[in-house]
């Protein structure tokens, strides 16, 4: 048969006009439970259009200018009102059992695009290039690195992330909802649930195969298959057969739903901005807290910093290793992003310096040619003078003591640090172009960027991973992902992040199958929610005089 | 909302005011759609008397 002749057919019998925008629909969706798909599908609109602004002129454009800086907050409150809106959305399509009569992939594709949006907008924190980007990175990296994807997908390097937000993901959300919104559309959606539990297997059977235990389709799988004596799924006048139907405007309602979105988004953006604190950096560290960043550079230096002791992707020590049971994915990964703390945040800096600086050679040589036992003497005496080291008019005065080059090695680095030297020094990557900020975030992660963090309350033992800097509102929809982390014994465990992870991967997964999952599929229809979504009147119009409830 | 921010501490609970509104807001929303009705449409279908809705009312492409 002709191909193109197959596909015309194809699409005349899946996707009839009529269906894609029909001017008449059920009367049961007569409920806002209704509205929340076309609110997410405005809300993404406008996050398109923001993004694509804010994508055409660049991450300087929304910190520098007063316009760019509206449209960012267009495009934060954009992401507020379409994660406010689907989430609603899963909750009442949950609560009609909306999976129902062959509408399981509706649902499955569905959910896949929740969890996809929720990357997006990870990425999208990422990417803001505030001291909010730069938090999420550090503390997020732990749990990408405790699953075995921190080198694959780092979190720090900004380049990444970027185009992860502003390319892949996107492109596979509007994929994903522009398939999700062809489906429901081709099946139309799902029927007011059945006043016996009888009626509905019987409905369920006659549109979504045969059933097995809890409505589950597994037997339907393994067993015998007789399509040929089931209607034909996008048969909306077969399958609304005996309810009432009403005049609907699909249209004017998406674009009623587009001004309400749009309105809400200028209205909030010009009224409360959005959330951009400065990001922190190692220049205004050295110089708000000298003697802090001596101690983390000598902590560096010595090897025995949270970074250094880390283990994979950085090195090979297991400070930080975490693992599932016996079986540890960070240690399986490797190490991918080799760091030698030492090296990269003390002997490289002042090996640079020393070009300008014959003193410092020597210095570096004096510490290169000591023996192991040597240098860890001079570190341990350095670090004690450093916890009697205090600040007079901006000057460090580190008391004298047998720390051989070091105070002259730490002054110097202290001076690249105050000058904003070492800001530079850490993102050179012998190229031109910088996007990596990987040496300069852990070297921040170790001491810095927490103490500020709990000032924002932006810990995980202050269930910082919903919040935002500011009073803004965070990423309350995901709260069951985080809360994990506050209970036992997630929240008492070394490897946390990888038990948290396991668990949101099994309870994503579950939340992706709900409608194959026996019992648990059937759970609505006892939560009697629907009942309210749909009166006795759309449910059965024919016996709308009985005014008797359903039955199990 | 660049102030100082504002938080909520009830035992382990530890939730920013702006978040505890959001949620109150999702339920309230919520609520709100699963009872009120949307205004518009047909009243109810006279039945026959053989309780099938009138073909003129039944949904039609």
């Amino acid at each position: 048969m002709n191909l193109t002749t197959r596909t015309r057919e194809w699409v005349r019998t899946w996707m009839p006009l009529e269906d894609m925008l029909p001017d008449q629909l059920p009367a049961f969706v007569r409920s806002p439970a209704y509205l929340f798909g076309v609110v997410g599908l405005s809300g993404l609109a406008l996050l398109i259009v923001s993004g694509l602004v804010l994508a055409f002129f660049g991450p300087q454009w929304w910190h520098d200018s007063s316009i760019g800086r509206f449209v960012n907050s267009v495009h934060f409150w954009s992401a507020q009102a379409f994660f406010f809106a689907i989430t609603l959305h899963l909750w009442t399509e949950f609560c009609k059992g909306a999976w129902r009569h062959g509408r399981r992939p509706t649902w499955v594709v569905g959910a896949i695009t929740f969890v996809v949006a929720i990357g997006t907008a990870f990425t999208g924190y990422l990417s803001q290039t505030n001291f909010d980007a730069q938090w999420i990175a550090v503390q997020g990296k732990d749990a990408m690195n405790a699953i075995g994807i921190g080198s694959f997908f780092n979190l720090m390097n900004f380049g990444q992330m970027y185009g992860f937000h502003i390319v892949l993901f996107p492109l596979l959300v509007v994929l994903l909802v522009l398939g999700h919104v062809l489906q429901v559309r081709v099946r139309g959606v799902v029927r007011p649930y059945a006043r016996s539990v009888k009626e509905e297997q019987a409905r369920e059977e006659e549109w979504g195969g045969a059933i097995g235990p809890g409505w589950s389709p597994w037997t339907a799988w393994l067993g015998p298959r007789n399509r040929t004596e089931r209607p034909v799924a996008s048969d909306h006048v077969a399958y609304y057969r005996g309810l009432r139907s009403m005049p609907y405007d699909l249209l004017r309602e998406g674009l009623i739903a587009l001004l309400a979105a749009t309105v809400f988004a200028l209205v909030f953006a010009g009224l409360f901005s959005s959330p951009d604190d400065p990001p922190l950096t190692i220049q205004a560290y050295a110089q708000q807290d000298p003697v802090s960043f001596l101690k983390t550079s000598l902590a560096e230096l010595a090897g025995t910093s949270t970074i250094a002791q880390y283990g994979p992707p950085y090195n090979g020590q297991s400070g930080s290793v975490q693992s599932l049971g016996p079986v540890s994915l960070q240690t399986l990964a490797g190490i991918t992003i080799p760091l030698d703390t030492a090296q990269a945040y003390v002997l490289q800096p002042l090996t640079v310096s020393a070009d300008t600086d014959p003193s410092l050679t020597t210095v570096l040589q004096q510490f290169a040619s000591a023996t192991d036992e040597q240098r860890v003497a001079w570190e341990k005496a350095y670090a004690g003078a450093l916890d009697k080291t205090t600040v007079q008019n901006g000057t460090v005065v580190v008391p004298g003591a047998t720390d051989g080059p070091l105070p002259a090695m730490m002054g110097r680095l202290l001076v690249l640090g105050r000058n904003g030297a070492l800001d530079g020094l850490l993102v050179r990557s012998g190229g031109f172009y910088q996007a990596n900020f990987t040496k300069p975030l852990l070297f921040l992660s170790e001491d810095a960027l927490p103490a500020r963090a709990e000032n924002d309350h932006l810990l995980g033992t202050q269930w910082g991973m919903m919040n935002e800097t500011g009073n803004y509102p965070g990423q309350a929809w995901l709260w069951l992902y985080t809360f994990w982390y506050q209970i036992p014994p997630y929240s008492t465990s070394p490897n946390a992040d990888a038990l948290v992870w396991g668990t949101i991967a099994v309870l994503t997964l579950a939340l992706i199958v709900l409608p194959f999952i026996p019992y648990l599929n059937r759970l609505p229809y006892h939560l009697g929610v629907h009942r309210l979504i749909w009166r006795e009147d759309d449910r059965h119009p024919s016996r709308s005089s009985e005014r008797s409830g359903p039955t199990s | 909302m660049e102030g100082t921010p504002h938080y909520l501490h009830a035992g382990f609970i530890l939730i920013s005011t702006s978040n505890l509104v959001v949620i109150a807001l999702l339920l309230i929303v919520f609520a709100a759609a699963v009872w009120l009705r949307l205004p518009g449409g047909h009243p109810s279908p006279t039945v026959d008397d053989t309780g099938d809705v009138p073909p003129e009312q039944e949904v039609t492409r």
